[in-house]
């Protein structure tokens, strides 16, 4: 009790900007303690989900329902030998698994919880497009992995990695255009509160579906998962890749998720608003709504084939994103009541 | 001096070092990643002088998709070693002269900006996204227009040069009676 009110003495006595600092590596050790455990517990729920919509039990030996499992599986990755192939480019084999842990965590700087400066870490003003940079330069992770595996399968999977990302970022970004272009700003804070009584998804039904669209091509997975395709390219662009290094991957795959569902959630379905009393409860349910419907829809669809990837993302999510860009910036011309946040 | 005129003079330090270092390396994939570095310092240096947009857009356009395709390139070709080709000629003197007439024309223009600029290069301000936009297309929409058309023209060319090459191709397969 003392010491408590010893500590609150000393921080009240500190100067407004060391008070800022503080407050943020707090905020930041606090979230990334919450995902680092999500992230582990992300895996187990897409094992047991899956294995209840294949008519299976799912693990269940470690701790009661299996609930100790992921422990169990981050335990064996450390355990792990450490190992580099022969042939390898050691400095960047290192720096891709890397890149992708930094870019997945650090997306999460920006995202607002709740509608106060308290819950979130750093509210940028250009919040979208640092959250767009990230993810553009997460492809980097797998095309240096990709590369410097010195494997044939890790740079098919690494080409493939890169092509499919590179197209369907587009559309993602166009579609948030139109988001951005309603809102009246970058701030994700701001894009949340500006849906106050209609959410986006109401006001921008093709937009929303170009970019759920493109959030499961861009998280590489069922169906889009063509760059770690099984049966044709092993394990494509990690092939090569054990232990720590491995978990890294592993890790910036779901950090991904997450962050691509809180995003669609704040861009989309108004954040943290919702019916009775609003709140970030509301935002962690639509949020664990998407992470269930990646999961869902990994069990429901097979992969698809290259071309039709392509034709997908150039032939029709390009142009309908643009459609609808265009398409929203012509009603806010011709109805600026239905845009009442657009600039002008 | 301010924490940003710190940032801005490592960055730009970064930046001079690593583009030094694209032009020398040996190893292509190296070299597309000096660049990236380079990249990030212009864009660092942009934040420092409170262009906070420009910065971010100069990462997801310049190091988010274009470089990321000059990797791609790189690494279906499979071109990782520079290599000396002994069919590709030096360049003659009246070749050059067109080159060195229009860097010389360059670096004299960057000369006069940068002397007409120097009393406030970095006032601190930060520019907002609408101070752009009013400038890009209230003041300056002339120029754009004509950008957006040069790219066009690429745009068309790089058709034109990916067609003819398809339709050679389909019509060799189709005299080889392959698919």
């Amino acid at each position: 009790m003392i010491q408590g009110v010893l500590v609150l003495d000393i921080v009240n006595k500190l100067p407004a900007w060391q008070l800022a600092i503080l407050a943020t590596l707090l905020k930041g050790a606090v979230v990334l303690f919450v995902l680092l455990t999500l992230a582990g517990y992300a895996v187990y729920v897409e094992r047991k989900v899956i294995a209840r919509l294949q008519n299976r039990v799912g693990p269940n030996r470690a701790g009661p329902w299996g609930l100790l499992q992921p422990l169990a599986d981050v335990l064996k990755l450390l355990t792990k030998e450490e190992s580099y192939p022969p042939f390898v480019n050691k400095v960047l084999f290192l720096l891709a698994p890397a890149i992708i842990a930094i870019t997945g965590l650090l997306g999460f700087a920006i995202v607002p919880i709740g509608d106060s400066p308290w819950l979130v870490i750093s509210d940028l003003n250009l919040g979208l497009l640092f959250f767009l940079a990230l993810s553009s330069l997460g492809v980097y992770s797998i095309v240096l992995a990709g590369w410097s595996s010195n494997s044939k399968y890790a740079v098919l999977g690494g080409l493939r990695a890169t092509a499919q990302m590179i197209s369907y970022e587009l559309s993602m970004a166009l579609s948030l255009l139109a988001v951005v272009l309603m809102a009246g700003s970058f701030q994700l804070s701001q894009i949340a509160r500006a849906q106050s009584p209609v959410w986006f998804i109401f006001l921008q039904p093709i937009g929303f579906l170009v970019f759920l669209t493109a959030m499961v091509a861009e998280s590489r997975r069922t169906p889009f998962d063509i760059p770690e395709a099984e049966n044709e390219i092993v394990a494509g662009f990690h092939t090569e890749y054990s232990s720590m290094k491995f978990a890294l991957f592993f890790l910036g795959e779901y950090m991904g998720i997450v962050l691509l569902s809180f995003i669609i959630s704040i861009a989309y379905l108004g954040g943290w608003s919702g019916p009775f009393v609003s709140g970030p409860w509301w935002l962690f349910l639509k949020v664990a709504f998407f992470v269930f419907f990646f999961i869902w829809i990994r069990t429901t669809y097979p992969r698809l084939r290259y071309d039709h990837l392509m034709t997908l993302g150039w032939k029709y999510l390009l142009p309908l994103s643009i459609l609808n860009l265009i398409l929203t910036a012509l009603l806010g011309l011709v109805f600026p009541s239905l845009v009442p946040h657009a600039l002008r | 001096m301010t924490l940003l005129a710190v940032i801005f003079y490592i960055a730009a330090a970064v930046a001079i070092l690593a583009t030094g270092a694209v032009l020398f390396a040996r190893n292509a994939v190296n070299a597309v990643l000096y660049l990236l570095v380079s990249l990030f310092g212009v864009a660092l240096m942009m934040y420092s002088l409170g262009g906070a947009f420009v910065a971010i857009l100069e990462i997801i356009v310049y190091a988010g998709a274009i470089v990321v395709l000059f990797l791609f390139v790189i690494m279906m070709l499979n071109i990782a070693r520079i290599e000396q080709h002994k069919d590709l000629q030096p360049p003659t003197r009246p070749q050059l002269l067109v080159p060195v007439i229009l860097a010389l024309v360059l670096m004299a223009d960057l000369g006069i900006a940068i002397y007409a600029a120097a009393a406030g290069v970095s006032s601190g301000k930060t520019i907002t996204v609408t101070a752009i936009g009013e400038t890009l297309y209230r003041q300056h929409y002339l120029g754009v227009e004509l950008a957006s058309l040069v790219l066009l023209i690429g745009l068309i060319g790089a058709l034109h040069l990916g067609s003819a090459a398809w339709f050679t191709h389909q019509k060799e397969a189709n005299q080889d009676g392959t698919c």
